[in-house]
């Protein structure tokens, strides 16, 4: 357990103009990078008042779900895209390779074939870019140090300080 | 665990697992309740009609600045009753250490013992060593007139230098400490793996 993941800025950077692009070209509401066991990676558009973690989580349940049903009833291929469609916004989650997954939440005056067109092209881009994300090496050692460690304790100490 | 270097964040995921109406979204209710709320997210909850877990539970907290970074804490709780237990596996996903939260009632032996089973072979399936997880047994309900004493929970249910606490979590006793030694837990673990 415990897999370490180093994000650095460079591949993110690109991420950021993925998703940036997908988003101008969709005119998408929000568009969101997240990893199979939902951390928010990165994100473009407008997230104001919307928790953003819980989204996260909630889009890589839905497609946890979804690969799960795909092993119960032996569909070898997988589902690799999820579209919920609703009065004002419809969502579409695809996969990212095995392990992250791309959230395009748009209106629903945007053209659904428009917006899976840019996701597949943006998906494509996407698992290029994430290939460097996996490499933790020695700079993950520096920040996860004993100093590290004996400040966490103290902020947790603070936070939670009175509150049992 | 994952660092985010752009944006300036370490992530946790910490799973409470554990059988039926053992406490777990009660942990989580309480840590919500008593955070202040610029240190917490929403409380998210996957519920059927009878107000339980069908899903999962999830609480993103997190607290300041550590060299640069901050730290945030994704809690999510597992659906203990066995209809569910498909679910429970997806939600143990990526998780970087896990809360036992065990019902200390005599009649609910069973019931730990089987949902302790059924979390290593869920591990196991996840591909991990469910001995090489972080892990913290939380023994729940100890208010109870019907408990079971802690040497018997601990014969059934103890591992080798797992470390345990005691608990009431609907009065919050033990509920943050379970939370610090899980977290101190997972970042000793990621010392050893990358010192």
């Amino acid at each position: 357990m415990t897999g370490v993941f180093f994000l650095p800025t460079q591949p993110l950077d690109e991420v950021e103009q993925h998703l940036s692009r997908l988003y101008d070209k969709t005119g998408a509401t929000c568009v969101l990078l997240i990893n199979i066991s939902g951390q928010l990676l990165s994100y473009q558009g407008s997230a104001e008042g919307v928790d953003l973690a819980s989204l996260a989580a909630l889009v890589a349940s839905d497609m946890a779900a979804v690969l799960e049903i795909a092993r119960l009833v032996d569909e070898r291929d997988q589902f690799k895209l999820l579209l919920h469609e609703g009065e004002n916004h419809n969502v579409l989650i695809s996969n990212v390779g095995p392990g992250f997954l791309l959230a395009v939440i748009f209106k629903t005056s945007v053209p659904i074939g428009l917006v899976r067109l840019f996701t597949r092209e943006t998906v494509t881009q996407l698992l290029e870019a994430v290939k460097g994300f996996e490499a933790p090496g020695s700079r993950v050692a520096q920040i996860v140090d004993a100093e590290f460690t004996a400040s966490l304790a103290s902020e947790l100490e603070r936070a939670f300080s009175d509150r049992t | 665990m994952f660092i985010n270097w752009k944006l300036r964040e370490i992530n946790l995921k910490i799973v409470y697992y554990g059988p039926a109406l053992s406490g777990k979204t009660t942990n989580l209710e309480y840590i919500h309740s008593k955070l202040r709320p610029e240190l917490r997210g929403e409380l998210i909850s996957l519920k059927t009609r009878e107000d339980r877990t069908i899903f999962f539970d999830f609480l993103q907290l997190e607290v300041g600045e550590i060299k640069g970074l901050k730290p945030k804490f994704n809690l999510y709780t597992v659906p203990g009753q066995v209809v569910y237990a498909a679910s429970r596996k997806l939600v143990l996903q990526g998780a970087d250490g896990v809360v036992f939260v065990a019902d200390s009632q005599w009649h609910r032996l069973k019931d730990n013992m089987e949902c302790m089973h059924s979390l290593d072979d869920n591990l196991r399936q996840l591909g991990y060593d469910p001995t090489h997880v972080p892990f913290i047994i939380q023994y729940n309900k100890r208010d109870l007139p019907n408990k079971a004493p802690i040497a018997v929970l601990e014969a059934r249910l103890g591992r080798n230098g797992v470390p345990y606490i005691e608990s009431v979590a609907t009065r919050g006793v033990g509920v943050f400490d379970t939370l610090k030694m899980i977290i101190n837990a997972v970042v000793n673990k990621v010392q050893q793996e990358i010192g």
